[in-house]
């Protein structure tokens, strides 16, 4: 039963303790089987898959580090006569097979594991807004590293988010290597679940990790237990690997902890106007780059986030080609 | 291309107008047909055979019970093989259901009175409207629910003609300025025939007044017996009271509607935890067991009528007793109704965007927005009540008819999907792009071609950078709503009835709808 209504008049306090008086909800929790809804026939998800594979193997993708192309080409890539990789198909189904098809996604209170198995969905947040709506003046304001933390403190306290990623990008940070220290320490001293992390340059994995083993009392102990996910996409759309995101993927796979790889084009810009085509290349993007981490680390934990974006291709507000290499 | 327009906010009337004109030329615009849903599949197959099954248990082991005298439909039924049980409760055996399910009408026309907005009604084809029944009208002007008038009910399906997603009118209010309940049937009867072209719904609270608003549409469309072949109108009636029960006076009315040939929803509506089950699974067993009782009925009072299947499952807060719509529990019983439906290839008839919300505001968009997204994927054909209601159905508001169309169309897109061919595959066009081309795909030829049919540009939703918005006088959504409501009910006067029928309806029955306000220059809006 409800109990009688505070109101707003209730004051700090008893809204506090009507929230701590609240039952959980049992009614759902994470980890639910998903599926039921197939926006493709499954004769239309093969011939996406099919022609990703064309894809791959007769346009190939451009770019990438030298140790990048080496490796590729000496697992099995062509290198074409423009210089772009191409990936064999029965390379790429060979990598499919043996890929990790799940694994855990620690929280730092075990509480929050997140197991990535089957069709079992959970919800997560991340992204880079430069601004964020103010709390007290309600306008947009450059995002800073204390709003960082506080989103962290916000979304640890929010039951139905189950995985953290950071939502701002703290723009009083101009040192690179300052901001992605100072984010990840934001994120961890903001909340116990898993987090995201997306880093800026290759030379910040090793200070994070050893960040993440003080925390947990010992060296190697983060690989053991790894309670954050690098997120990184080396592939610059359309079909490019970029340096900076290559680097930080490959040094990811050869430390053996879980990575979040996420091609995110742009329908009509950087990939085709056609959704179904939009689908296609963003697929081919994340069979690269699952190719790659797989041949630097076979089987290594890879959670493959496919992000076709729409723009309002009206307003073309957006820059021509690939934009910079993040 | 809109991007070359100015901000709308200062454009004034006329340059809004001329934008609203230059989106309605949309190509991508919505087939009659419907688009196909059942993409989402709430239950298994084999749930679904679970389902299925029980409701023909309970119809012929727990049989339905009877509010007054035995209506003619259950006598017919308990002369052709079913029974009444100890309780003297009409029990219903499988033989009679698989033969009613055999002869339902699997598809039919529901028309407008302009044929072009006639609609295809079909199991999985989706189609969204308005139904309703709300008792409160949030004031356009103060802001305040107020009981709605008969000029709102003009007013609202005026509105509703212009909103191309909303394809039927099924009447939202009901005016409380009418002085008895006969005046209130015809009356809004009239308002909505005057209102618009599109597809009608309506709630009829008596038999005789059924008659007379089919002797009233049959004058719109020019001589007797015309509605029988054209109907123009559909209703939302039971047959009877849940949990489980026959009403003589429900069946009256409906058997009248069944003889005037208006196609009619077959249903119920029971809430779960109070008139069904309040296991989500036994409510829709209940409610399945319901409507299949209700097929029965009409097959053998009128086999082959128009009607569509409508389990409702309604979800109450058990801890209150209150409707509450808008949960995710109400969202994925309407899909699995739906999904019902087309188990077993029925026209259905479900319920989406009944928010609990008493404002155009977060709680309503979402609310809204699920609901409809899994009731269009679940592949309702008639998704009732998806625009303007608030309060779980007990307020409308005109603004958010307005949002709310603009909501559908999304909807639509959803339910829509992905073509997949050889040429949305895309293959030469990512190997123009890429080897040898500008790395980029603005400006090729696909995207161009692709912009108008693959992606909709919405009316009212924005899409302008945090730094445009700020400059633009940080618009909302609700007042974008409030210039198109007061700019269309200023002007938009529908006169598909010409004068001289007009003055014969008036002649012939009770219209309290004054003329006046039924043209430009009355100093309303």
């Amino acid at each position: 039963m409800v109990a009688a209504p505070t109101g707003r008049s209730g004051g700090r306090k008893s809204r506090r303790e009507k929230r701590l008086a609240a039952t959980p909800c049992k009614a759902v929790e994470p980890g639910l089987t998903s599926g039921r809804y197939r926006p493709l026939s499954d004769h239309d998800v093969e011939r996406i898959h099919q022609t990703a594979l064309d894809v791959l193997e007769k346009i190939g993708v451009a770019g990438g580090t030298e140790a990048a192309r080496a490796l590729m080409l000496s697992k099995g890539c062509r290198e074409a006569d423009n210089g772009r990789i191409c990936f064999p198909r029965a390379l790429v189904d060979e990598v499919i097979a043996s890929a990790c098809h799940g694994f855990v996604m620690h929280g730092r209170d075990p509480r929050h594991d997140i197991e990535l198995t089957g069709q079992r969905m959970h919800f997560g947040i991340s992204g880079a807004a430069v601004t964020v709506l103010d709390y007290e003046s309600r306008d947009y304001r450059p995002a800073t590293i204390t709003d960082l933390y506080d989103f962290a403190r916000l979304v640890d306290q929010l039951e139905h988010i189950h995985r953290y990623g950071r939502l701002l990008y703290a723009t009083d940070l101009k040192d690179e290597y300052e901001h992605d220290v100072s984010m990840v320490y934001a994120n961890m001293a903001g909340t116990q679940k898993h987090f995201m992390l997306p880093l800026n340059s290759v030379d910040h994995l090793a200070p994070v990790n050893a960040m993440f083993d003080m925390v947990l009392g010992g060296e190697g102990k983060f690989r053991k237990r790894p309670f954050g996910t690098v997120v990184s996409c080396p592939i610059v759309s359309p079909l490019t690997f970029g340096h900076t995101q290559t680097e930080i993927a490959m040094a990811v796979a050869r430390a053996g902890t879980p990575i979040t790889i996420a091609p995110a084009p742009q329908s009509g810009a950087t990939a085709p106007a056609a959704l179904a085509g939009a689908l296609v290349q963003t697929v081919a993007e994340g069979l690269a780059i699952i190719a790659l981490l797989n041949f630097v680390n076979p089987g290594h934990p890879a959670c493959m986030v496919l992000l076709p974006f729409v723009s309002d291709l009206r307003s073309g507000a957006f820059t021509g080609g690939g934009g910079p290499d993040r | 291309m809109v991007g070359t327009t100015k901000p709308s906010r200062s454009g004034g009337r006329a340059a809004r107008r001329a934008k609203r004109a230059d989106t309605k030329a949309n190509p991508g615009g919505l087939p009659l047909s419907g688009f196909r849903g059942g993409q989402y599949r709430p239950l298994s197959d084999h749930d679904v055979e679970r389902i299925h099954q029980s409701a023909l248990h309970v119809l012929e082991h727990v049989g339905l019970g009877v509010i007054g005298d035995l209506p003619p439909g259950v006598k017919l039924i308990l002369e052709s093989g079913g029974w009444l049980n100890d309780d003297d409760r009409v029990c219903i055996p499988p033989a009679l259901v698989e033969d009613a399910l055999a002869k339902t009408r699997r598809s039919w026309t529901l028309h407008g009175l302009d044929d072009e907005r006639s609609l295809d009604i079909r199991s999985r084809a989706v189609h969204f409207g308005t139904a309703g029944g709300a008792v409160e009208m949030l004031d356009f002007e103060t802001g305040e629910y107020r009981e709605p008038t008969i000029d709102d009910v003009y007013d609202v399906t005026r509105l509703i003609d212009t909103l191309d997603n909303i394809r039927w009118c099924y009447r939202p209010i009901v005016a409380r300025d009418v002085e008895t309940v006969d005046q209130l049937d015809i009356n809004t009867a009239y308002a909505l025939v005057s209102g618009t072209t599109k597809p009608l719904g309506c709630s009829i609270s008596s038999a005789e007044n059924v008659v007379k608003i089919v002797d009233m549409f049959d004058m719109v469309l020019g001589g007797e017996g015309r509605f029988a072949k054209r109907p123009f109108c559909h209703m939302l009636q039971g047959w009877g009271v849940p949990p489980l029960q026959f009403a003589d006076e429900s069946c009256e009315i409906f058997d009248t509607a069944l003889r005037s040939g208006m196609p009619i929803m077959v249903g119920s509506a029971s809430q779960a935890g109070a008139s069904a089950p309040a296991a989500l699974a036994g409510s829709l067993v209940q409610t399945v067991a319901e409507a299949l009782a209700g097929l029965v009925y009409v097959n053998h009072m009128a086999p082959g009528h128009p009607v569509t299947f409508g389990p409702w499952t309604m979800v109450v807060d058990l801890r209150s007793g209150a409707n509450s719509g808008g949960g995710g529990e109400q969202a994925v019983l309407m899909a699995a109704s739906a999904q019902m439906a087309a188990f077993y290839d029925l026209p259905s008839s479900v319920a989406a965007g009944m928010t609990d919300s008493k404002l155009p505001d977060t709680q309503s968009g979402m609310e809204k927005a699920y609901s409809t997204v899994v009731a269009g994927l679940g592949g309702g054909s008639m998704i009732h009540e998806s625009a303007g209601m608030h309060a779980a159905l007990l307020g409308c508001s005109y603004e958010s008819l307005v949002v709310d169309n603009d909501m559908l169309e999304n909807v639509m897109r959803i339910v829509r999907g992905i073509e997949v061919s050889d040429e949305t595959l895309s293959l030469d066009a990512i190997a123009n792009v890429n080897m040898g081309g500008p790395r980029h795909y603005l400006g090729h030829p696909q995207t161009l071609a692709m912009m108008e049919t693959e992606y909709r540009y919405p009316r009212l939703f924005d899409r302008k950078s945090p730094t445009e918005w700020q400059r633009a006088g940080r618009p909302t959504m609700v007042e974008s709503a409030r210039d198109y409501v007061r700019d269309t009910l200023r002007d938009h006067y529908p006169s598909h009835i010409d004068p001289d029928l007009d003055a014969r309806i008036r002649e012939r029955f009770n219209i309290v709808l004054p003329r006046e306000v039924m043209q430009a220059g009355s100093g309303r809006w």
